[in-house]
């Protein structure tokens, strides 16, 4: 354990600040045959709703200049899956497990919040910001008095520590900060995908089945910067940045912008060793630079 | 067992016009590789972020060949590599093909770009197969598989080569007797094959293609719906982890 690398988020101490981003990592397995789980600060897993969702039609996945779009649609075997088979791998490990949850509707936010309540899970990521379903995601996301309300009720459903992930596609992102926080968050998780298109000139349609999808990678990093740095500015709890991080570099920036700790996404699937090497890099950075703790430099620009 | 790691590139040339094949010095994977497997190949210009998958056309001792077609950025990097650079692979991934059992007699049915993913099948089949092979004109890799003493039948939609019209007309045409059909190619051409294989009352196992980003079955991006027997309703299983071959008779091929 290097203490210098230790970040506490919503009362969860992690070993180091760097977690995987919500449905780029599975829940671990298949990226834990390549990289060893136990060095990461926390896993979050792929978005979990109360019952099994299909998932969207394919195409799901385009590449983009420096970026890719997504519409997978939150595909999963549901809660209860989850807990018999993924948690179970997970624990196995030494690291911290975050789940996404998700729903359409109110009703089915608590039902998933209530059900993980009494289990062995280190927070639930609240995601009221997936531009790709078509009933609840950013429905919730988008109006800060929805945002509260959902907050609220999930809140009542569950004491596990809760961060709520937050939308881009928003006004004024410190808003939106604020009212998570005043329905309850411990945390928030900024940011979530950009919607975003790309056509097919030959065929003459869009790539996407679903025509519309979220944008990721590193073309959206300065508009997650500047949201984190916004929203660190605003409110006391703490922040996960998130968005096109892919070096360590990336992760400072954000860590010196004010995030608590850092999540990585897209990079995962352009070089599976990512979360790897930018936790060696961060390391590397404090040491040659002499610095004790993230502390010194978390928020450090003004 | 899945490598991250750089291959040395080897008689990278092409075949045909926009049509390359190299070799990838990557002793990993070819150890462990089986025949329907695929590499994840990562473009090296770092703009293009998602790696390309690619199946494997043949597995020697200590390197692995692909056949691929330039289509786009990614494949258009890959082209103008040149013997010795290196290149970032991961692999072997997927299922790969069952082979047959002893006895069997199998009949193997590419089309394009799915001809090479069968070469190494049609070499380790130690039994009697046919092989059947679906150009748009000009046939390239056919003298692969006779090479290893395979028949083999070719059609192409300009009659170069032999026949002319699809791969399913010949192979219906010709009405080869067969336990076991593989098949590799265009969406269309597997569920024709499906379909006729069903006809015939013997189980094909197609190589499904899907736009695809981890690889490794984390992202969910390159899904295909699968009904299961016995199960009422179809799931989005996997290209790259479930697949990427599948029973011709669970995938579901309308919608």
């Amino acid at each position: 354990m290097d203490d210098r690398m230790e970040t506490v988020v919503a009362g969860v101490a992690l070993k180091n600040p760097v977690i995987t981003a919500s449905g780029t990592f599975g829940s671990g397995r298949e990226y834990g045959e390549l990289i060893d789980l136990n060095c990461l600060g926390a896993v979050t897993v792929k978005g979990v709703s109360c019952e099994p969702w299909k998932g969207n039609p394919i195409p799901r996945i385009a590449e983009t200049q420096s970026g890719m779009l997504n519409s997978i649609g939150l595909q999963n075997p549901g809660v209860e899956h989850f807990i018999e088979h993924d948690l179970p791998f997970l624990r196995q490990h030494d690291t911290k497990i975050i789940v996404n949850i998700c729903g359409h509707t109110l009703a089915q936010y608590c039902a998933v919040a209530e059900r993980l309540a009494d289990c062995d899970v280190d927070m639930l990521e609240l995601n009221i910001s997936c531009p790709n379903v078509e009933e609840g995601g950013l429905a919730f996301g988008t109006a800060p008095r929805m945002v509260e309300r959902v907050v609220q009720a999930v809140r009542h459903y569950t004491g596990q520590p809760l961060t709520v992930k937050l939308s881009p596609e928003v006004t004024d992102i410190t808003e939106i900060a604020r009212a998570a926080v005043s329905g309850g968050a411990d945390a928030l998780s900024l940011i979530n995908t950009l919607r975003g298109m790309k056509i097919d000139i030959h065929r003459r349609r869009a790539v996407l089945a679903s025509k519309t999808g979220g944008y990721s990678g590193p073309g959206i990093m300065p508009v997650a910067l500047r949201m984190v740095y916004e929203v660190c500015k605003t409110v006391d709890v703490p922040v996960i940045g998130m968005g096109g991080i892919a070096t360590f570099e990336d992760a400072l920036e954000f860590i010196m912008a004010g995030a608590a700790a850092v999540a990585v996404g897209t990079a995962n699937f352009h070089n599976p060793y990512a979360t790897v090497e930018i936790i060696e890099g961060i390391r590397g950075y404090l040491e040659e630079n002499d610095i004790a703790s993230l502390d010194k430099i978390r928020g450090i620009v003004d | 067992m899945n490598t991250y790691c750089k291959a040395a590139i080897r008689n990278q040339k092409e075949l045909m016009t926009g049509i390359w094949k190299m070799e990838l010095e990557a002793p990993e994977i070819a150890h462990s590789a089986r025949p329907g497997q695929f590499i994840q190949m990562y473009p090296p210009d770092e703009r293009n972020l998602l790696a390309r998958p690619i199946s494997l056309a043949a597995i020697h001792g200590e390197s692995v060949e692909v056949v691929y077609r330039v289509v786009g950025k990614g494949t258009e990097q890959f082209s103008r590599l040149r013997d010795n650079d290196m290149v970032q692979l991961m692999g072997p991934l997927g299922n790969g093909f069952t082979l047959p059992e002893a006895g069997e007699r199998s009949v193997i049915i590419g089309g394009g770009l799915g001809i090479p993913p069968l070469l190494e099948l049609s070499k380790r089949i130690p039994g009697e197969a046919e092989v059947f092979l679906g150009y748009a004109d000009a046939p390239f890799m056919d003298g692969d598989f006779r090479g290893h003493g395979r028949k083999v039948h070719v059609a192409s939609q300009t009659g170069n080569g032999g026949f002319r019209g699809t791969v399913l007309e010949l192979v219906e045409a010709i009405a080869p007797f067969a336990d076991r059909v593989y098949a590799c190619g265009p969406r269309q051409m597997l569920q024709a094959v499906a379909e006729w294989a069903e006809r015939q009352g013997i189980p094909a196992q197609v190589s499904m293609e899907e736009r695809m980003a981890c690889g490794i079955g984390a992202c969910l991006g390159c899904a295909v719906k699968i009904q299961k027997p016995g199960e009422k309703d179809w799931q989005y299983l996997r290209v790259c982890r479930d697949g990427p071959v599948f029973s011709g008779r669970e995938v579901v091929w309308n919608g």
